[in-house]
């Protein structure tokens, strides 16, 4: 079952990524905003145009999803001094960031917090094809204006 | 010297090649621990950077097989898992450094100065 521990840890993952990326704000992460987290509705689809899918196994059971708009995945394309836009560089990023936000989390969920390599879908989440929690939550984020979620199913 | 960059992320693998600078006069690709164990063989680089999360064959095992056969070449792991204990593990494995992702290119560029120099020193 999701705790309170798995909810922060994500969130500050998602803050510590984007503050890498965003060596220019005046602040860390003065671009970056994080809505508060809502229950997903595990009967319907979920998810933005890319999403990076890690599998856990271990002390907990589940998945972790990095869903991005296209122009977000755009924009950090840009941060990482890319210029090919194209799908097969955004389903890679799309998968790396899911891989680091759940690698990330190892260090306060430990080392028994096992993570897959990242699968990747494109467009939205079909719940029938992934064994969901049924407290599933929903970690809405932007950053520079453009939208992803990050949905945390343990 | 040498590079190789291992790692299953295209864009891993070219911000690490965008960030070194020009120290190296050669800088490979491999996508999994198995390619790596190819190109250390074929063309044996100086200093490797390794992920540790990749199909086929993860950065672990390979290291320990690199080692093998290639145990002067100076090996530091980069990657998501930010555990302490995958530090140590990795540290056991034979790697010589460890750098969590994500990273700057100054943090990337200390660590490969770092292992060149306990090279140097030793």
């Amino acid at each position: 079952m999701i705790e309170r521990k798995h909810i922060d840890v994500f969130i500050e993952g998602l803050r510590h990524y984007f503050s890498h990326l965003d060596l220019t704000a005046k602040d860390d992460n003065d671009s970056l905003y994080i809505g508060a987290p809502y229950l997903m509705e595990t009967d319907k689809e979920a998810g933005l145009d890319y999403t990076g899918v890690i599998s856990i196994s271990g002390n907990s059971t589940g998945h972790i999803f990095f869903s991005a708009k296209s122009s977000l995945l755009n924009f950090i394309l840009l941060k990482y001094g890319e210029r090919d836009f194209s799908e097969l560089f955004k389903r890679d990023l799309v998968g790396e960031v899911a891989n680091t936000l759940a690698g990330n989390a190892r260090k306060v969920l430990g080392s028994e917090f096992h993570i897959s390599p990242p699968k990747v879908i494109n467009g939205k989440i079909n719940p029938r094809n992934y064994r969901l929690s049924s407290r599933c939550y929903i970690l809405p984020m932007r950053w520079n204006s453009n939208k992803a979620e990050l949905i945390i199913s343990i | 010297m040498k590079l190789l960059i291992v790692d299953d992320s295209l864009i891993i693998r070219n911000k690490i090649d965008r960030c070194i600078l020009q120290r190296f006069s050669e800088v490979m690709h491999a996508e999994n621990g198995k390619q790596a164990l190819e190109v250390v063989i074929a063309n044996k680089p100086d200093v490797i950077t390794m992920d540790l999360t990749m199909p086929h064959m993860s950065g672990n095992e390979a290291v320990k097989e690199i080692i093998k056969i290639a145990p002067n070449t100076r090996i530091f792991v980069v990657s998501a898992l930010a555990d302490k204990a995958t530090a140590i593990s990795a540290l056991t494995y034979g790697a010589n450094g460890f750098l969590c992702k994500p990273f700057s290119a100054a943090e990337l560029n200390s660590a490969i100065e770092r292992i060149i120099n306990v090279e140097l020193s030793a």
